[in-house]
């Protein structure tokens, strides 16, 4: 089952040469996030814009904890001394960072919760925007609208790898258990879900932290790889392209990966043609093209497929019967040999 | 602040204010007909721009103006037909994303066209122009909004009223199965209901960018997300609330711009979006809402 | 002895599905040009749904539904209405937000422009009251004026096939009574009608025949008024009070 996806997370890294590592690196970092919105949205069928920001709140949080005083002192002199002076090793900021923004999300995770449909996801939406505020209304602790920067670079293709596994098993882990299955069916079935009551609510608020848990990790992932951040780079964009990985890609974990994998192969592409493309007196870099093409994709996807790709299958699924045919060959080719 | 000055800023929140209502009764139009909220209707203000980009100069400007407005209802008309209706169940969730989408496909769209950089629209010369009386300034522009917002109302009040399509809106928001059943066509109360959320959309965007008076392919971003904003508080399927959220919004605004430190960036969005999340908790058909339109 | 009254409505082998539950199973029914027919049955038995997919709200899974010799079971539910088949559904389903007025205008968009006073006045005559409220929104009726509306408003096109999904719900004996005597003031005139209704005693005064459903299935038909509306009514009594609760 789980070794199924691992098998197919650790081929995927099998081979990176150090041109090739920026690359995965970037796409392990959206596969931990898409994994992250995934364990939400695939769970409970509601769309998350917000995700993102709270992403963003880890991101801050643990660069401001790992970065050497040094910097702090002339990049935010106002902030208060602990934090200051703090130098914590990429680990431990990413474990504070984590938590920190997991008790955020628990606040709000309540508010939350009680929303169904596009109610939901309006408000997802609003915290977005309200997180963006804030941090540019908190230039003490994050330079404002500037780029917060001097975060180390710890995020090495080793560790990049470490935590896309991490978030796959986790998740993987939860929507298997009894409580991921309870919402999945309830996801369905909204009546007799409701019959269920608070029991569904509790699980959903499970879900909201514990993908948010895996974002805020992604977070800190991201924040170690840039080295300077700013509000711009947790935008509406950024989120679109996400959520577009999820639905791209399907319900399950796989269909997470499955969509960042494209999403992020149609980026790729779309950079590699560096130059410009001209439809007769129309000129335009080839890669701002990548929001049309990834809005037809969704658009495609919403009309004939609307659980994504892979629906509800996780890999295992599709496969365990190839293998099984396979394997049925085989035996039957045996037992004819005998018989004839 | 003297009164001078209260009266100038009273003048720049109705003509906001304004603006902000007739996105958010276009959209209420689309919500309470459609069951969908529409995130290309920002789009919708930002191609009624490019028109007027292109015709004005060109042709009389009170031509320009109903092309303007033509060109966004038929876009929106074209939104329906060729995406939203290809949407199988129509989820009110898919057909957000779907909507969201396709909104970002004619942002590029436009970029691809049109390049970045705002292109100038030559609006003619009076309304940029302004007058004044005793110590006041007032921009004909704001006049004219106030003016024409006023106006629409009141033809859209009536036309709901008393004309056969208005009625079939009116049913069709309430009770679609009823409305069949007495004989309206649930397709061309959709393309009706689509027709003149564009209408209205064009129309506020010509007001909108007028105080730009140039066009980008996101302009349309700033005036669908404060249209939205007052459409949930106010109550997607509810006239009145539409109008009294967004003049409403518009004094906000206003009043924020001059009493918050400069050093304050965005917390008029910031303190909004939080009411719209105790909104849809407490309230979710908004203020003057009625239960059963909840988003 | 069949009576050979031409046919306003046939329905054959009729099958309307709810996702896998079927709600209406294999049903065949047909009314005559004139006749009141009843369909009888408890909660839950069809009745609604089977006048409804006439009706064209619901699709069928299978089946074909005749009307006036054309087969209309792809046609839309709007163009069914225009071909004059008028529902007036289970619980009024008035729309509240428009005064009565207007739900009457709205029902007669397509009447010639006209005749249109001369039948808002019939419908009038028929019930005085709407008349006196004519101006108020539909929501602050009571439920027997609100009853009334209903059938006025699918009364105003001068339909040529009336379908009456209860209209006695919940209806206080004053109310019943007015409600039956302008069904049979509707009869009276020539209208052909489809009553579905739980009344059996009063619904079986007025219909030429009836039809007994039950989850689903026609369980007794009553083809030519053969029968008497004692035996009906025994049948019916007879399933509903099934010990096992099948009614």
């Amino acid at each position: 089952m789980l070794v199924g996806l691992l098998v197919a997370v650790g081929l995927i890294y099998g081979g990176s040469g150090s041109t090739a590592e920026r690359v995965f690196i970037l796409f392990a970092i959206n596969l931990v996030i898409a994994v992250g919105l995934q364990s939400f949205m695939g769970l409970t069928g509601i769309v998350s814009f917000g995700h993102v920001a709270f992403m963003a709140i880890a991101a801050y949080t643990a660069g401001i904890l790992t970065s050497s005083p040094l910097i702090k002192e002339s990049s935010i002199a106002d902030a208060p001394a602990f934090l200051r002076h703090a130098e914590l090793g990429f680990l431990p900021g990413t474990v504070v960072a984590v938590i920190f923004t997991c008790v955020i999300a628990a606040i709000v995770g309540l508010a939350i919760v009680r929303l169904s449909g596009t109610a939901a996801t309006i408000s997802t939406y609003a915290l977005l925007v309200i997180v963006g505020v804030a941090i540019v209304n908190l230039p003490t602790l994050t330079r404002g609208n500037q780029t917060f920067y001097g975060i180390p670079g710890s995020t090495t293709l080793a560790a990049a790898i470490a935590f896309a596994v991490a978030a796959v098993v986790v998740a993987r882990l939860f929507q298997d258990s009894r409580w991921g299955l309870l919402l999945k069916a309830s996801r369905e079935d909204q009546l007799s879900a409701a019959g269920s009551g608070v029991d569904v609510r509790r699980v959903r608020f499970g879900a909201w932290v514990l993908s948010i848990a895996i974002v805020a990790a992604g977070g800190s992932l991201y924040a170690h790889y840039v080295g300077a951040i700013s509000p711009a780079a947790f935008s509406l964009q950024l989120t679109f392209v996400i959520v577009t990985m999820v639905i791209i890609g399907g319900r399950g974990v796989s269909g997470a990966m499955a969509g960042a994998v494209i999403v992020s192969v149609i980026n790729e592409i779309m950079r590699q043609f560096d130059g410009q493309i001209s439809f007769g007196p129309i000129e335009t870099e080839f890669a701002s093209i990548t929001p049309l093409i990834l809005g037809a994709i969704v658009i495609a996807i919403m009309v004939r497929r609307p659980s994504g790709l892979l629906g509800d299958r996780e890999i295992d699924d599709l496969i365990v019967p190839f293998t099984a045919k396979i394997g049925r060959r085989f035996w039957l080719a045996e037992d004819s040999k005998t018989e004839g | 602040m003297d009164t001078t000055e209260l009266l100038q800023q009273v003048v720049n929140a109705l003509s906001l204010g304004s603006i902000y209502a007739l996105v958010a009764i276009g959209l209420g139009v689309v919500f309470s007909i459609a069951r969908m909220v529409n995130f290309a209707h920002g789009e919708l203000v930002t191609i009624a721009g490019y028109t007027l980009y292109g015709l004005f100069g060109r042709v009389p400007w009170p031509v320009a103006i109903a092309a303007a407005i033509a060109v966004s209802a038929g876009a929106a008309v074209i939104m329906e037909r060729a995406v939203f209706k290809r949407v199988k169940g129509a989820d009110p969730v898919a057909l957000l994303i779907v909507s969201f989408a396709l909104s970002l496909i004619i942002q590029t769209v436009l970029l691809i066209l049109m390049g970045g950089t705002a292109k100038p629209i030559g609006y003619p010369s009076w309304v940029q122009a302004s007058f004044t009386i005793g110590q006041l300034t007032v921009a004909w522009r704001d006049v004219a909004t106030c003016a024409v917002t006023f106006a629409v109302l009141v033809s859209l009040t009536r036309f709901l009223r008393r004309s056969v399509v208005g009625l079939a809106l009116r049913a069709s928001a309430e009770d679609q199965d009823v409305a069949r059943i007495l004989g309206v066509d649930p397709r061309r109360v959709i393309v009706a209901a689509f027709a003149i959320s564009g209408a209205l959309a064009g129309l506020a965007g010509i007001m909108w960018l007028a105080n730009s008076a140039s066009v980008t392919p996101t302009s349309g971003f700033e005036p669908l997300m404060n249209g939205f904003i007052a459409a949930v508080l106010g109550g997607l399927g509810s006239l009145t609330g539409a109008v009294i959220a967004g003049l409403g919004l518009g004094a906000l605004e206003i009043v924020l711009r001059n009493v918050l430190p400069d050093s304050m960036v965005g917390l008029t969005d910031g303190l909004v979006f939080v009411a719209i999340i105790l909104i849809l908790l407490i309230r979710p058909q908004g203020i003057f809402g009625k239960v059963g339109r909840e988003v | 002895m069949t009576a050979t009254v031409p046919e306003i409505l046939r329905v054959s082998d009729l099958t309307v599905r709810y996702g896998r539950v079927k709600a209406i199973d294999s049903v065949d029914l047909r009314v005559g040009r004139g006749e009141l027919v009843c369909l009888l049955g408890a909660n839950g038995a069809g009745k609604s749904s089977l006048l409804n997919a006439v009706a064209g709200l619901v699709s069928a899974a299978c089946g074909r539904i005749e009307y006036q010799g054309r087969d209309i079971t792809g046609t839309p539910c709007h163009r069914r209405n225009h071909a004059g088949i008028s529902l007036a559904p289970e619980g009024r389903r008035i729309l509240s937000d428009l005064t009565v007025e207007e739900n009457l205008q709205l029902a007669a968009a397509r009447v010639p422009r006209g005749e249109k006073e001369l039948r808002m006045k019939g419908v009038f005559d028929l019930f005085p009251i709407l008349e006196s409220k004519r101006n108020l929104s539909g929501g602050a009726l009571s439920g027997g004026q609100q009853q009334q509306l209903a059938i006025g408003r699918s009364v105003i096109i001068e339909p040529s096939l009336l379908l009456f999904d209860e209209p006695s719900l919940g209806l206080d004996p004053i109310n019943t009574n007015k409600i039956f005597d302008a069904l049979r003031e509707l009869k009276g005139r020539g209208y052909s009608i489809l009553l579905a209704e739980q009344n059996v005693t009063r619904a079986l005064e007025l219909a030429d025949r009836a039809y007994v459903l039950e989850t689903g299935r026609v369980t007794v038909t009553d083809q030519a008024g053969e029968l008497s509306a004692q035996a009906i009514e025994e049948a019916y009594l007879g399933l509903s009070s099934d010990p096992e609760g099948r009614g």
